[in-house]
């Protein structure tokens, strides 16, 4: 799960940054409206921290452009004006959930998870593919109740087929939401973190598609 | 004394100038129709004068009268009509009417060549009119004086009805230009009338400006005013710019703080939590108050609550949606079309922004918000389906930053900003059980 945090104070940016990447997210900063514009403009991000007050570009502004062209990543306003005009316009410009400064990072992680999980049309915290299941509160990932460990990318690349089961997504894509920008990306990485989780937990959870990438769906769901 | 009333001033001072006016020119009209009833009087006693001069002769040195006068009145006994010549002091002769009567007319004697006009006292004591004139009559060693008199009763009777006629048509006048001032001050003082009516429009909220065509001197005025207003408009923004700019100052690094104190273990990492918060509690509260304290006691502002709660509504509806497992608050707006409250619209929203947003935070469900008109105030009811609030911890629920659950997200300061803030714009709010079976919070707040 690929996130972009749009915020102009640089420790506060650090700070929700960190918190993000120790929860399991590739995190991308940008520190003004423009050059999160652009971001959000050209990257695949699976949610979208944004603040309102930034420098260049106001993040109202940005966000409307997002909507317009198309952009239907999940968004969280992150801003320290939190009278309910402000609110209204946030949302009516497309914003999907508000977080007034300050805050408490659970909190934000909490509605950052919430917001990728409902994008994809999970209403639970709970994720299950046939006897997989994944919390996305807590990372914990369990097969038939009992707990399986994985390190921070098999979990990764996990939860992302969780997230889009029955879907074939391509490596490309997988790259794209589990590495932030500045990674060196392999694409042999997948196929040893694809290898690693089939025997982790089970060695027909996660189908091949030769030329297309790779399907995860409960047995009997075929895809 | 001055009244207050520029119109009763004006009228009074109008009133005063009519009276004395028409006074004077009455007194002076009168005086002198009456020199001109005078004069012609005169006029036919000096033709008899002259008359009777030609009838002077002398005879062998003594005064004789060729002929006497043909007026018959100067023959009818007493009749005021006289006439007589004197000379050195002697009446030498006088008219048939004069009787037996004492008649002193001399008393004057006029130069010779002079002709003198003046009133006496007749025989019946009537006042009479005297023409006198003194000529020297060849043959003669004295000057002759002449004097013929006349009632003077015609003259006063003809000067008493004019004077009555003359009252008559100057209190007509006067009424008529008391009339032409009244109407005069009052047309004439409109424009500031209907400027106290729109003045009266924009303090009730019914105008944003003052509208409408004034006369010149008055339009500067109504500029003024108008620019007094959109200055006031703007000194407001600004206040609120101002507070928006402080909280996003103020609370950027506030997050910081909490964010550090969140990864720091042990109790200095829990004070500074602690710390953090109350800071940010206080910071909220003032802002709020900073904010709405910059709308206050500025004429002509009115929100529109149906525009507000649908507003909110489809804002509380998206943040709310997963409630319930995804069923989301059913938020129904009762009634709220069409009111409008006094103050202004950020203000009108924060409080209501706020109920909302605590109904839907405890309710199972089902959101209510409806209005009614109470005499000169809207009473805007919230009602939830939630747990309600007891009532002994009613009052402690609206008083400062009190939160009856810790567990629940919020800054606490909700309902008693709501307060705050209804208290400033001269309306309270109250709490109670709702027949959803939750809470009711009931926002009265003045009309617009």
């Amino acid at each position: 799960m690929r996130v972009l945090v749009v915020e102009d104070e640089p420790d506060l940016r650090r700070q929700i940054s960190r918190g993000l990447a120790e929860a399991g997210y590739s995190v991308d900063e940008a520190p003004d409206g423009e050059e999160g514009g652009f971001l959000g403009d050209t990257e695949p991000y699976d949610a979208v921290v944004l603040d309102l007050g930034l420098p260049k570009v106001d993040g109202i502004t940005v966000l409307n452009h997002w909507r317009q062209t198309g952009r239907d990543m999940p968004v969280l306003i992150l801003t320290a004006r939190d009278s309910w005009n402000e609110k209204v316009a946030g949302f009516d410009a497309g914003a999907d959930d508000y977080l007034t400064k300050p805050f408490h990072m659970e909190e934000l992680l909490a509605r950052v998870r919430a917001l990728i999980r409902r994008s994809a049309g999970h209403a639970s915290p709970n994720l299950e593919c046939g006897p997989v299941n994944l919390d996305t509160r807590s990372g914990k990932v369990t097969i038939d109740g009992s707990t399986v460990s994985l390190t921070a990318h098999e979990l990764k690349v996990l939860s992302y087929f969780m997230h889009h089961q029955g879907r074939v997504v391509s490596q490309t894509e997988l790259i794209e939401h589990i590495y932030d920008q500045d990674f060196d990306r392999d694409s042999n990485t997948i196929e040893v973190f694809i290898a690693r989780l089939r025997k982790k937990l089970a060695p027909d959870l996660i189908k091949t598609h030769r030329g297309r990438g790779y399907s995860m769906a409960a047995p009997g769901e075929g895809a | 004394m001055f009244t207050r009333s520029v119109s009763l001033r004006l009228i009074l001072l109008s009133v005063t100038w009519i009276v004395a006016a028409l006074a004077v020119g009455g007194a002076v009209l009168s005086k002198s129709f009456r020199n001109h009833v005078e004069n012609s009087f005169d006029v036919s006693l000096h033709r008899h004068l002259h008359e009777m001069m030609s009838y002077a002769d002398a005879v062998d040195g003594t005064f004789s009268l060729t002929n006497r006068p043909t007026d018959p009145s100067y023959l009818n006994a007493l009749s005021g009509w006289y006439w007589e010549v004197v000379i050195d002091g002697e009446v030498v002769e006088r008219s048939r009417s004069v009787w037996d009567a004492d008649l002193t007319l001399p008393g004057k004697v006029p130069t010779r060549g002079e002709t003198l006009g003046y009133y006496i006292d007749g025989p019946r004591n009537e006042r009479l009119r005297v023409a006198a004139q003194t000529v020297s009559v060849a043959g003669l060693s004295s000057d002759i004086t002449v004097y013929f008199t006349g009632p003077a009763i015609e003259i006063d009777k003809a000067s008493e009805e004019f004077n009555e006629t003359l009252s008559w048509s100057l209190l007509l006048l006067g009424l008529g230009l008391t009339i032409a001032v009244v109407l005069q001050v009052i047309l004439g003082l409109r424009p500031l009338k209907l400027l106290r009516t729109r003045l009266a429009d924009i303090h009730a909220g019914r105008a944003e400006r003052m509208t409408g065509r004034y006369p010149s001197e008055v339009e500067p005025l109504v500029a003024d005013l108008n620019e007094l207003l959109e200055h006031n408009a703007e000194v407001i923004e600004r206040a609120r710019t101002h507070a928006g700019n402080l909280a996003h100052a103020l609370k950027t690094p506030l997050a910081v703080l909490s964010n550090e104190a969140d990864s720091m273990d042990g109790d200095r990492g829990k004070t500074l939590a602690e710390q953090v918060s109350v800071m940010n509690d206080l910071v909220t509260r003032h802002l709020a108050r900073a904010r709405a304290a910059g709308g206050l006691g500025v004429p002509g502002l009115k929100a529109d609550v149906g525009d507000i709660t649908s507003g909110l509504k489809r804002v509380l509806q998206r943040i709310y949606a997963y409630k319930r497992d995804g069923q989301g608050v059913n938020i129904s707006l009762v009634s709220v079309r069409g009111q409008h409250v006094a103050g202004d619209r950020q203000d009108i929203e924060e409080m209501l922004g706020n109920l909302m947003d605590n109904a839907c935070k405890w309710s199972a469900g089902r959101v209510r918000v409806s209005t009614q008109v109470q005499g000169k105030d809207v009473i805007i009811s919230v009602d939830d389906d939630g747990p309600g609030v007891p009532e002994e911890m009613r009052a402690e629920v609206l008083a400062r930053g009190k939160r009856l659950d810790e567990a629940t997200p919020g800054s606490g300061l909700g309902l008693n900003i709501v307060n705050d803030l209804a208290g400033m714009y001269l309306g309270s709010l109250a709490l109670g059980a709702s027949d959803l079976g939750g809470l009711s919070v009931r926002l009265t707040l003045p009309a617009a």
